[in-house]
């Protein structure tokens, strides 16, 4: 390792906080995105099986509901 | 006529959206891994192995995450020239989800590629921003992706929302070089090209390799993840489908 101490890493000689600070905010964009696509599928998931379901239940009105 | 049909037919079935989901599903994981061992590797070498730049110091470590984001940016959007072509021309419709769902992950990487750009500018250069011809056609590549995505929903009909958004990328390919080439035809603070395909790099060896393996790791990561998003939209634009409605139902 180039670094002899966590304190050296952290500091990495003054460029630490830009370093650090650029690596950070690039992380958290993309964690971001993965949770937010994740969720979204998830609930358009759950959404579209409970209208398949109702589909399924017998309607007495009409039959050919779509959606 | 008969001959052509047939295999007009077959080529559609071919690149339709549901062949497209069901071939993909074996992908995802490997780029997933890639993505995963590579980009550790890489950033983690960078981070911590690598020697620190004669002029720049420790700052040039945002070189790792800054070079992979503004090369994917590029990529991206030529991805989605590509896509408008495809759409246009052929009337593809998985290459007009594949746009939708690329767009918004390399307008991302672009506004990464400036964000870790200014930071890195200002131990460097001094400043976070200046106004030259490299940095204002990454400002430019971002308005494009924006552009694309806005005119990506600003339709209620799906397809007048592609042949919209697919003109406007393929107008934007024109800043592609424009970009590329900047820093060699304008005076910029910029520096040049760390990779060329006709001459060694000018960095040593255990600089430059880790900068490959994040590249390649990183890469993964954006194909992996137009590929899920590409199939989240299948879904959801062929909810009517019969395989669609199969597929969910069997995994009630």
């Amino acid at each position: 390792m180039k670094f002899d101490s966590w304190a050296e890493l952290i500091n990495m000689q003054g460029h630490g906080v830009y370093v650090w600070s650029a690596y950070g905010l690039f992380f958290m964009v993309f964690a971001l995105l993965i949770l937010f696509s994740a969720s979204h599928h998830k609930r358009w998931l759950r959404q579209q099986r409970r209208l398949l379901k109702r589909q399924a239940q017998p309607v007495s009105t009409s039959s050919k509901a779509e959606e | 006529m008969h001959i052509i049909a047939r295999w007009w037919d077959a080529f559609q079935r071919t690149v339709g959206p549901r062949h497209f989901y069901e071939m993909t599903k074996s992908w995802l994981p490997w780029f997933a891994g890639i993505a995963l061992v590579m980009t550790s590797i890489g950033l983690t070498w960078g981070l911590l192995f690598a020697p620190p730049d004669y002029q720049q110091g420790n700052s040039f470590r945002i070189i790792y995450i800054h070079v992979p984001s503004a090369s994917i940016a590029m990529s991206g959007y030529l991805m989605l020239a590509v896509c408008a072509v495809i759409s246009l021309v052929w009337r593809v419709k998985t290459a007009e989800m594949a746009a939708q769902a690329a767009a918004p992950v390399g307008a991302l990487f672009c506004l990464m590629a400036l964000v870790t750009g200014g930071i890195w500018g200002k131990p460097t250069w001094g400043t976070y921003w200046v106004w030259d011809a490299r940095l204002t056609s990454m400002l430019i590549l971002l308005f494009l992706y924006i552009g694309v995505i806005a005119l990506q929903h600003a339709f209620d009909e799906a397809a007048q929302a592609a042949k919209a958004s697919a003109i406007l990328a393929l107008v934007g390919v024109i800043n592609l070089p424009i970009i590329k080439y900047s820093v060699d035809w304008w005076n910029t603070l910029h520096q040049g090209a760390t990779f060329k395909l006709t001459e060694k790099p000018a960095m040593p060896v255990e600089m430059w390799m880790p900068l490959l393996i994040s590249i390649i790791g990183l890469y993964a990561f954006f194909s992996w993840a137009v590929i899920w998003r590409t199939r989240h939209i299948i879904l959801q634009r062929e909810r009517r489908s019969r395989w669609v409605k199969e597929l969910l139902r069997q995994s009630l």
